[in-house]
């Protein structure tokens, strides 16, 4: 049983790091990237093309495949999220789909439609204690997302910038109103969103292994609905949420079989929402 | 004109007209104020109800097609049913959810009631018996309904209810009733669709249901313009004969310069990004069918 | 910038929201150092010249200046850090989230900006907390415990420490039961007073924003109908007419 929590967690861990970006996004600027988890791919590959490819090393290669995620988050925001209305939802929902074709499907057509394997940063190990398996790279992720989570929970609630962010989030024309750079608020928030998405999204490659232009697919439906059970911003919620959700898919897996195991997840969300419309953790209605 | 339509175009334009129809229904409840992800599974749901009715009833293809429109209405009404107190997100949620949920039904049932569904295979074996003039006359038909219902009381009553749930309540609208109708009435189009499709495929898939299917009827509104049912239409049969063309048919090899048959996907992701940069409402809006007045709006 | 120079002017503005004309032609100065009242009923869009001021509704035409500046064109943000317009919203005016400190922060934050580019600050923090006692009782908690008339008051010390070169103030009294508007009011006429605050009132409350201003402008479906001195516009009957009956008379 204990098994099962922890390999809950570990994919928990993907669904907490792509929900913490896209909640973040969805708070301070009220939209939502369909596209968001197309940065980890894009980011595991441009690491594969630069430094394995490329032979510049498996450091810069990290290091890169981070910046070309970020790179391209901001790109969205310039050319897409920063010119659509958010007033309609079709347009934002529409757009952004597109941009996720267009990167999937060019990097699709540059690697030929093929998955390729992602060579390990560090040598795995596998542990076993008391009865229980745990890879280092389980932990690594998980360690990761706890500090990306965590330290973004705290930068939000302490740091000056985050406080001006949360400010964005709560009520952007009061936020206009107090003299607050709203634009580049937004544009913050989607680096920070994009870079963890890169960062984590490495690491979870690193441990499973593979990679494929059309990853994002599968887990998009779940990051969105981690982030909308959370509630809208809630960067806490979004990885109580996350963590949850794995752990539940790992419990269903084991005691109901594997082909409810998407599904049960999605379920156990609606009910929530059901219950409680604004999220877990919404805590206000966005303002303007 | 006639001699226009070559076999290659009948087939890609059975397809094309199919998808509008479901797409009318998607326009109608999105009319009614209502962000639902399940229309693909609607038609899905359509599909079957229809190639069931063909293969194991062997009724004749107009009942068969009513089977299928009969049962998105319903579909589309217990839905609305259980959906009666929540919108916006949380709507749009909870049907993707609806939507995912039937798709991993259908792929776990092998039969049901004694008849066959195929599981994950899919329900195959539906007689093709979707043509051209098919698709046209549910087409037409399913115009003609959407255009009537939107100048009649339902249908303001859902522009209504679209715009403001509250103020539309404070004139007596039924809201509930008005949303009903959104759904029952867009599950009824989605189901004939979905009908027309599987006799023309012959087989529904249990993916066909799924939210992975959703997005292309968004695309077609999304360019159509999702303010009047003309939209819907021109959405459907124009995106899908643009993928069409990105095959390259008349070429041999599907290629065209450095360009080839799988580049159509990233090309009309930036078809969408560019009609929601400059025409956020999609090519037919309200506006453009006025005609221009003195009067302001 | 001469002294007698208005702190805001504005010049023939039009509002429209689409088709709507919610604001005609309307012309008026603040006297620097003054409170100006603009008042009107519901409707009037009395919250819309303060919102075009501010930079938040767009004018179709017309010109908002501060002293001799043109700002028309320029975006709320850059009106507030460069020009020194200060709104306080009707309203949700706080960031409930937030605490008391951390809200008053962001209006310390703006004056040292305008420090930094010269402006002299004149009012600080421990005068707020003097001036509104609540504010340091409660200036860890969040501004969402705050009262709806604490979290205005809140709003108009957050303003004050922006340095403000005009403070535009929206319906202060909205939502407040009248024995909390009359001690708000009394706080905004000294503070006001002392400080030289140079402000446009929109206030629904007639009597008692003609108390505090001494001047006032009477607004009416988008045009001014009657201006002057608020001891002869008191008994001005355009001002009885432009309410329905007597307006808001004790």
């Amino acid at each position: 049983m204990i098994q099962y929590l922890i390999d809950g967690l570990a994919t928990g861990s993907l669904y907490v790091l792509l929900a913490l970006g896209f909640t973040l996004v969805f708070g301070v600027m009220g939209m939502m990237n369909v596209a968001h988890a197309d940065l980890y791919m894009l980011a595991v590959f441009s690491f594969l093309w630069l430094g394995t490819d490329a032979g510049l090393g498996t450091a810069p290669g990290f290091v890169l495949g981070v910046a070309a995620a970020v790179a391209a988050g901001w790109l969205i925001f310039v050319v897409v999220l920063s010119r659509v209305d958010k007033a309609v939802p079709l347009a934002l929902f529409v757009g952004t789909l597109g941009v996720s074709y267009v990167i999937e499907n060019l990097v699709a057509k540059l690697v030929e439609f093929r998955a390729r394997s992602v060579p390990p940063l560090f040598a795995t190990t596998t542990w076993e204690v008391a009865g229980l398996r745990v890879t280092n790279s389980d932990v690594v992720v998980l360690m990761a997302t706890l500090a990306m989570g965590l330290g973004l929970l705290a930068w939000l609630k302490l740091s000056s910038t985050g406080k001006l962010l949360r400010a964005v989030s709560e009520n952007t024309q009061l936020a206009e109103v107090v003299g607050i750079d709203t634009g580049r608020m937004m544009a913050l928030s989607v680096v920070i969103a994009s870079a963890i998405a890169g960062l984590g999204g490495l690491l979870v490659a690193n441990k499973t292994q593979g990679i494929n232009p059309f990853v994002a697919n599968d887990v998009s439906l779940k990051m969105f609905a981690v982030a909308v059970v959370a509630g809208a911003g809630s960067v806490g919620g979004a990885m109580l949420v996350g963590f949850a959700l794995g752990v539940v898919e790992s419990l269903a897996v084991a005691y109901v079989g594997s082909t409810w195991q998407n599904v049960i997840g999605l379920l156990a969300m609606v009910g929530v929402l059901l219950f409680r419309p604004q999220g877990l953790f919404g805590r206000y209605n966005r303002v303007g | 004109m006639l001699a226009v339509i070559t076999p290659y175009v009948d087939s890609v334009l059975v397809v094309a007209l199919s998808y509008a129809v479901i797409t009318l229904g998607l326009q109608l409840t999105l009319a009614s104020g209502q962000f639902s992800v399940a229309h693909a599974a609607l038609a899905g749901l359509g599909g079957y109800a229809g190639g069931l009715a063909s293969i194991d009833g062997d009724w004749p293809f107009p009942l068969a097609l009513a089977a299928g429109a009969v049962t998105g209405l319903v579909a589309g009404a217990v839905l609305a049913a259980l959906l009666a107190r929540t919108s916006g997100i949380l709507l749009g949620t909870v049907t993707i959810a609806v939507g995912q949920t039937l798709a991993v039904l259908m792929r776990n049932l092998n039969t049901a009631f004694g008849l066959r569904l195929g599981g994950s295979q899919g329900l195959s074996g539906i007689p093709t018996r979707t043509s051209l003039g098919w698709a046209a006359g549910a087409l037409a038909v399913a115009l003609a309904a959407s255009l009537a219902l939107r100048r009649s009381g339902v249908g303001l009553s859902m522009l209504a209810v679209g715009r403001d749930e509250t103020v539309a309540r404070s004139l007596g609208i039924s809201v509930l009733a008005t949303r009903l109708w959104g759904f029952a009435g867009g599950g009824a189009l989605a189901g004939l669709g979905g009908a027309l499709i599987a006799h023309n495929n012959g087989i529904v898939e249990p993916k066909d249901l799924s939210f992975a299917s959703e997005p292309l009827f968004f695309i077609f509104l999304m360019i159509g313009g999702l303010a009047t049912p003309w939209g819907a239409v021109v959405g459907a049969v124009g995106v899908w004969w643009l993928q069409e063309l990105l095959r390259f048919p008349w070429s041999d090899d599907g290629t065209f310069g450095f360009l080839d048959q799988q580049d159509r996907y990233w090309i009309l992701g930036v078809v969408l990004i560019l009609v929601v940069l400059f025409r956020q409402q999609g090519a037919i809006s309200r506006r453009a069918l006025r005609a221009p007045s003195a009067a302001a709006q | 910038m001469a002294s007698d120079q208005p702190a805001l002017t504005i010049e023939s503005l039009d509002v429209a929201y689409g088709a709507i004309r919610a604001v005609q032609e309307v012309s008026l100065a603040v006297a620097r150092g003054r409170v100006t009242a603009l008042v009107g009923s519901n409707g009037a869009g009395k919250s819309s010249v303060l919102r075009a001021s501010a930079g938040l509704a767009p004018a179709r035409s017309g010109r908002v200046l501060v002293g001799d500046t043109d700002v028309t064109r320029l975006p709320a943000r850059k009106r507030l850090l460069e020009h020194g317009v200060a709104l306080v919203p009707e309203g949700r005016s706080a960031f409930t989230t937030m605490t008391v400190r951390e809200n008053l922060d962001l209006g310390l934050r703006v004056g040292r900006a305008r420090a930094a580019a010269g402006v002299a600050a004149t009012f600080s923090l421990d005068e707020a907390f003097e001036l509104f006692p609540v504010l340091a009782q409660r200036a860890d908690n969040r501004a969402q415990v705050l009262s709806g008339g604490e979290q205005q008051m809140l709003a108009i010390a957050r303003s004050l420490l922006m340095s403000p070169s005009v403070l535009l103030v929206d319906e202060p009294s909205m939502g407040l039961a009248p024995l909390l508007v009359r001690r708000i009011f009394a706080v905004m006429a000294d503070v006001f007073q002392r400080h030289q605050v140079s402000v446009l009132l929109v206030e629904q409350d007639t009597a008692i924003a003609l108390e505090l201003a001494s001047d006032g402008y009477v607004l009416e479906f988008g045009r001014i109908v009657a201006a002057g001195p608020s001891a002869e516009l008191r008994d001005d009957p355009r001002l009885r007419r432009a309410y329905l009956g007597e307006g808001n008379r004790p």
